[in-house]
């Protein structure tokens, strides 16, 4: 039992060196964090807009104050840009070729390529939850009006990120089949904005959208994690974390299952 | 001249060669391509249902200037991919080769990296332009002239960010999150882009020369919109063109391995 706690512990710190360099990485080149960041923040201002122009000519009766709104929208949108692209990274080392000395390392290259995308992730976390949020206050004139929902928002963000990740390296190892991993990513990315509740909160959704996005990832996502703003309490904090844990477990299963599938379709030529 | 011209489409028939080698990939790309933004449109349908108009731009506008930005995409990916790679070829060294070729490095930027894609986009968006054209009164010659302009400032904004790459190293994925979020905030409701944003619009983000100002222009029959259009699709080529070279005068030869055929 001590043995394989030992080897766990021992997998764990060795991915979370990955995670530490990817982290680190991501801090050393800052002006191409910034500039994700300035298009992140333009897109969160013009969908403010947008709900503002709403909210201004009375055009649906909204069930919120458009402050928090405003900050749902906001959020949803800084959860689009908060994870790095990993798939076209896996995309990369797969037409390269680069994918063959990957494996022959003693570790996962699924695992690798994970804790690399969730430090990546966490290093642009800390100047969206910072200066994001100075921004987003700034330009929308108020915090939410339970500010300390923020920061349930913040966690379920970045479990809602590494469920993001999971699903970039299921469409990043499609490479092996079609060369081209960004044609399922777009799919995969669509899908996320249509029943994510990117552009407006799923609530406002038809019942029968509602109904069928309850039964897909995308909420986890994206809509759950931006809805702690709109209220809920205690409750949808803790059904949002057993959804996310329970499609973090599903996506998961899945991303192993054909990474497996995957190991076993390979061939490497030459030297 | 004219012997660049026909440079490029021997590099583009090169390049469509090597993309029917794969084209049942080809295909099924465009049809589930095709099949997602029908599918994104839904979002559109539902807002439009609870909200008739945003601003004085109605279901169709919104959808013109949808396919407008997709058909944009299309193009771009399909005769010159290479514009989005740019990054990827800079840290790789692969204008190496170009630099000691008689032609327009440009050119071989665009056309030669060997890679298609994007027929779905412009199937899809011709048809939307054309079905939302049909609803606002738009004939297909100033269709035609949009899509074109809407090329043509969407290709300047991808050289100039994926020129960024000549200061940046490992900028591709960087690169290819810009691109898409400058296409789609492109295709966002002029009424929306308001105060500082505006003015981000007009001059670093330079989306109202690709959509607002076209779209404003036949809608309510401006055509001072056209010369506006007009003037800031020319300043777009001219700055993105410009940072282009700054950035080529910078490029160092990369040292990685590689053959090319």
């Amino acid at each position: 039992m001590s043995a394989v706690l030992a080897d766990t512990i021992q997998i764990a710190r060795k991915f979370s060196v990955f995670a530490r360099v990817a982290a680190k990485d991501a801090w050393r080149h800052q002006a191409r964090f910034l500039l994700k960041f300035f298009f992140c923040i333009l897109f969160c201002f013009v969908f403010i807009e947008v709900w503002r122009l709403i909210d201004r000519e009375k055009l649906v009766p909204l069930p919120w104050s458009i402050v928090d709104v405003s900050w749902y929208v906001a959020l949803a949108q800084i959860m689009l840009f908060l994870s790095p692209r990993l798939f076209l990274t896996i995309e990369e080392d797969v037409r390269s070729g680069d994918i063959a000395c990957f494996l022959c390392r003693p570790m996962s290259y699924f695992g690798m390529r994970f804790a690399e995308g969730v430090g990546t992730m966490l290093a642009q976390a800390v100047g969206y939850f910072t200066a994001g949020f100075v921004l987003l206050r700034l330009y929308i004139g108020a915090w939410p009006s339970d500010p300390f929902s923020l920061l349930p928002a913040m966690a379920l963000m970045i479990g809602g990120s590494c469920l993001h990740i999971l699903f970039q390296i299921t469409t990043g190892l499609t490479a092996f089949w079609i060369q081209d991993a960004d044609a399922l990513y777009r799919i995969y990315q669509k899908l996320l904005i249509a029943l994510g509740g990117i552009y407006m909160p799923l609530a406002l959704y038809p019942e029968a959208v509602q109904a069928v996005s309850a039964f897909m990832p995308f909420a986890s996502i994206i809509s759950t994690p931006a809805g702690m703003v709109l209220g809920g309490g205690a409750k949808a904090l803790f059904s949002a974390l057993v959804l996310q844990i329970a499609w973090g477990a599903i996506a998961l299963a899945m991303a192993g299952a054909v990474y497996r599938f995957c190991l076993k379709r390979i061939e490497i030529n030459g030297g | 001249m004219g012997a660049d011209l026909l440079y490029f489409l021997a590099l583009l028939r090169a390049t469509l060669k090597t993309t029917a080698s794969l084209r049942a990939a080809y295909v099924t790309r465009a049809v589930f391509s095709v099949l997602t933004h029908g599918a994104y449109l839904i979002v559109w349908f539902f807002l439009f249902e609870a909200v008739p108009s945003l601003g004085g731009w109605r279901l169709e506008h919104v959808l013109f200037a949808y396919g407008l930005t997709v058909v944009s995409w299309g193009l771009l990916s399909f005769f010159a991919y290479g514009l989005r790679t740019l990054p990827r070829q800079i840290d790789s060294g692969d204008l190496d080769s170009y630099l000691i070729q008689p032609r327009p490095i440009l050119l071989n930027v665009m056309a030669g990296s060997g890679k298609s894609s994007g027929l779905g986009e412009i199937l899809f968006g011709l048809v939307l332009m054309l079905w939302a054209a049909s609803k606002i009164g738009v004939s297909v010659w100033v269709v035609l002239f949009l899509i074109l302009n809407g090329v043509l400032v969407f290709g300047a904004m991808v050289l100039a960010l994926a020129s960024l790459g000549f200061w940046l190293r490992d900028f591709f994925d960087t690169a290819e999150i810009l691109y898409y979020s400058y296409n789609i905030m492109a295709s966002r409701p002029a009424p929306a882009f308001d105060g500082i944003v505006y003015i981000a619009a007009l001059t670093i983000v330079p989306v109202a020369f690709m959509t607002h100002l076209p779209v404003q222009a036949v809608v309510d029959h401006r055509y001072a919109a056209i010369l506006w259009t007009l003037g800031g699709t020319f300043a777009c080529l001219a700055v993105s063109y410009a940072i282009f070279r700054v950035g080529l005068g910078r490029y160092e030869s990369s040292n990685r391995f590689g053959v090319r055929g």
